[in-house]
């Protein structure tokens, strides 16, 4: 499988390139533009790396997707300072951190949960590598073997496993998802053609806009909640010496092993096709609160809950390359730009590219790697800098987020449709939080409801109209299995639950 | 109040054409920057060919030629919005087989096809039929004898009504009457790997991704829907060599503006743009495996293009596709 022989050599092939001035300049430039837009709210890895893209048509094709993915992996670094210090996701995959590691914030920890984060996303970006490098051919078989079936129930058990082991309280989580669901209805049917609650709109054909969605449910509920309160009432946060800052030898216990785990989860979840960095960033929290002593701590500062999420988080950006860079099948929108670069200069995905092609393949391993380190390095003497945007006036931090929410919606594709989507669902986000319902299960199911629909129909017309053919595959049939035993095991503890506090009031 | 912001748009576009009157003749012809709209996101291979032309345009124009990237609504925002714009050359859109499909296939495009006039052709590529090795049938007749055994036993992809990929496959099963059954994907490249995976039996694929799979003997290449073989893959037999003449179409891409803009203007914006795509640095860059830059005149092009929608147009009455 593994050929140790050949992987120095390919190293040694990587290592000439990554070494080179051209390299490190781009890589660099690359990963310190990463940091600046996940920190920004508002603006996505997304647009920045479309916004970015023309740049490299100059370059070669491995400078450029190594800048690119500089972008990307540098932003999910980023991403995490929002959301500790801000409770806003700097991307989208860092919303499971905000859920602890805002409260650390808050709780004056803001420094020892950016290390954490820091060190975290060093891990897991250095694992998931190290999945690349080495098993890159024999994964990418692996989800070769997938067929729609398989997609469709790997995705039902990912809503399904977040919903009932995330949430606080599952069931309105279930409900969320629904709604998320049925956002994702919006748009042209890709079986049939038909347009479905366009309302004659052409930018709704497409459907909602995700980026627009996720800001406006995640970003903006946030700063009315906070004008909302009276400028007395607010507390302004503590400042944070650089001892603070450090992490505990507690803490760094509690944290290694959902490091490892979350690395683990997150290489998983980013090789398969279709799911990635956001599934996986759940599944890793769900884990965690899942095996913990005491899972109350969770959503209260808990050191776990923001380690294996970031860990799984990188991970899973690392592995997302195997099946774009093998398969050219990427996992989500920013991998899609990536192979759209790709294709700009000729290169084409598949095995001719990971074998045929090893100055390319293995650079871009090295370059990776190069680039984590570059990362660590920017962070953790920086790390005072971001801690102190806290003490930024909200009065000015708040219209600037809005600014940066409504540039960045807007630079996706220059929609002033988009702007009105992004108000709409700040109302609906607002009142979401009013009602106490958390907006992370239905961007799960917003995002994953179209992929599952386009997977179920497809899975029904191979099996000429069965619908057992999701349970006669052993693999979609285990997923399914998994996903009656959550839901199972949810009912029973909720009647044990009610049971026990029937007993307990009438003691 | 909305009288009055009329009144005032009105005043404003009023003043604008006396203050660009003069200048809407041929030989002051650009006077500033030309906008070449695309209607997709950036980095597709749509944006990419257009960017690389703009560039060398703006050489021959000798003004700067913008890309903006105006995705969406199956392409019909940006189509709207050249519509929408002045017929005076200065906004141009980049647009490929879709500008001529969308209004055969759709119930509410906003346009007709002859609201546009070329401007000047880009390419044309061919598609070719990739299918499972696994599935029986090593050349294209034993494909369509086992097809024929079997009536709608084997899966082909689609990219949904009405594309290329969609319609070129529906010319096949016309011209070998054979029944395949549709099975829907989002994209190209998810659709050839469902190909090489087995879940699906074949799929009308671009050359620039399958020629590469099949070196890799992930798919077998059993036909390619030029008129003649493929210079780049020469290996590849042609649908018409086997007898299905009509399975013959490809996708092409080419540059329009609004039919109403002046003549002259149209001419001094099709010199540049024929000049650029037939430039060296145009051809070093865009050249994608089976993507052919056209050789021929700008008017060859055109009746080559007027000949091709009738051609849709017959395949979209014939298969009963009703316009959503």
């Amino acid at each position: 499988m593994v050929d140790p022989g050949g992987l120095v050599t390919n190293l040694a092939i990587g290592f000439d390139y990554a070494l080179s001035l051209r390299a490190l300049t781009f890589c660099t430039i690359g990963v310190t533009l990463g940091m600046v837009v996940g920190v920004l709210p508002g603006i996505g890895t997304m647009a920045a790396v479309a916004m970015l893209m023309p740049m490299t048509f100059w370059l070669d094709p491995t400078t450029a997707i190594a800048m690119l993915a500089g972008i990307y992996y540098g932003a999910a670094y980023g991403g995490s300072i929002a959301s500790i210090l801000l409770n806003l996701p700097g991307t989208a995959n860092t919303a499971v951190t905000c859920l602890d590691g805002y409260p650390m914030a808050r709780a004056g920890r803001a420094g020892v949960a950016l290390m954490l984060t820091t060190v975290a996303s060093f891990v897991g970006s250095i694992l998931g590598l190290t999945m690349l490098a080495l098993f890159a051919p024999p994964l990418a078989r692996a989800s070769q073997s997938f067929g729609s079936q398989e997609y469709f129930s790997l995705m039902m058990l990912g809503l399904v496993a977040a919903s009932v082991l995330t949430a606080n309280n599952p069931f309105r989580a279930l409900a969320m998802v629904t709604v998320g669901l049925t956002l994702g209805l919006v748009g042209l049917d890709i079986t049939s053609g038909e347009r479905r609650f366009t309302f004659g709109l052409l930018q709704l054909y497409d459907g909602l806009p995700l980026v627009a969605l996720a800001l406006g449910l995640f970003g903006l509920p946030e700063v009315i909640r906070n004008a909302a309160r009276s400028a007395e009432t607010r507390t302004r946060p503590p400042p944070v010496s650089f001892r603070s800052m450090l992490p505990g030898r507690e803490d760094w216990a509690r944290a290694w092993r959902p490091y490892l785990r979350g690395s683990g989860i997150g290489a998983v979840f980013g090789a398969l096709p279709g799911t990635g960095g956001l599934i996986a960033t759940f599944m890793a929290y769900a884990v965690e609160k899942r095996i913990h002593r005491d899972p109350s701590q969770f959503g209260k500062g808990a050191v776990e809950g923001v380690s294996s999420p970031e860990a799984a988080n990188n991970a899973a950006i690392q592995t997302a390359f195997i099946p774009t860079l093998t398969l050219g099948v990427p996992g989500d929108a920013v991998m899609a730009l990536l192979l759209g670069v790709l294709m700009i200069h000729n290169v084409s995905p598949g095995l001719g590219l990971v074998s045929g092609n090893p100055e390319m393949f293995w650079g871009l391993v090295v370059t990776f790697a190069i680039g984590n380190l570059i990362l660590l390095v920017l962070n953790i003497p920086m790390i005072g800098l971001w801690v102190r945007i806290l003490s930024i006036p909200y009065s000015l931090l708040f219209p600037c987020i809005v600014v940066f929410v409504c540039i960045g919606v807007y630079a996706v594709r220059y929609s002033t449709a988009d702007l009105v989507i992004v108000m709409v669902f700040a109302v609906v986000g607002y009142g979401m939080a009013l009602l106490r319902f958390e907006p992370a299960p239905l961007i799960m199911g917003f995002i994953l409801g179209p992929l599952m629909e386009e997977n179920f129909r497809r899975s029904m017309v191979l099996s000429r109209g069965d619908p057992a053919t999701f349970v006669e595959r052993p693999l979609s049939g285990s997923f399914l299995a998994a996903c009656l035993l959550l839901l199972i095991w949810l009912v029973v503890s909720e009647i044990r639950r009610r049971g026990r506090s029937r007993i307990d009031s009438a003691n | 109040m909305k009288t009055t912001i009329k009144l005032t748009a009105a005043a404003a576009a009023a003043a604008a054409t006396l203050a660009l009157a003069p200048t809407a003749r041929a030989q002051d012809f650009p006077q500033r920057p030309v906008t070449v709209v695309v209607p997709y996101a950036a980095g597709g291979a749509t944006d990419v060919r257009a960017r690389v032309v703009a560039e060398e345009m703006s050489r021959q124009l000798g003004q700067n030629v913008l890309v903006d990237n105006r995705s969406g609504g199956a392409t019909l925002i940006g189509i709207q919005s050249v519509l929408q714009a002045p017929a005076d050359g200065y906004t141009v859109i980049f647009h490929a087989t879709p500008i001529a499909l969308l209004p055969l296939t759709h119930a509410d495009p906003g346009y007709a096809f002859e609201d546009f006039a070329l401007i000047a052709p880009v390419g044309v590529a061919p598609h070719v039929l990739a299918v499972n090795p696994d599935t029986p049938g090593d050349t294209l007749e034993e494909l369509v004898e086992y097809a024929r055994a079997n009536p709608g036993a084997l899966n082909a992809g689609s990219l949904g009504g009405g594309g290329t990929s969609h319609l070129l496959t529906e010319r096949f099963m016309d011209a070998a009457g054979i029944e395949l059954t549709e099975v829907r994907y989002t994209g190209a490249g998810p659709a050839l790997a469902a190909v090489m995976s087995g879940e699906i039996d074949l799929f009308m694929d671009s050359l620039s991704t399958s020629v590469p799979a099949a070196a890799e003997g992930r798919v077998k290449l059993l036909g390619v829907t030029s008129a003649e073989r493929v210079e780049s893959a020469p290996d590849i037999p042609t649908f018409a060599e086997h007898g299905f003449d009509t399975a013959v179409g490809g996708t092409w891409m080419a540059m329009f503006v609004r039919a109403d803009t002046p003549e002259d203007i149209r001419m001094t914006l099709r010199e540049a743009a024929v000049a650029a795509v037939r430039s060296d640095a145009v051809r070093d860059r865009i050249g994608v495996l089976g993507f052919e830059l056209w050789s021929g005149t700008a008017e060859e092009f055109d009746a080559f293009m007027r000949n091709d929608y009738d051609l849709w147009e017959a395949d979209i009455r014939r298969i009963g596709l009703t316009p959503q």
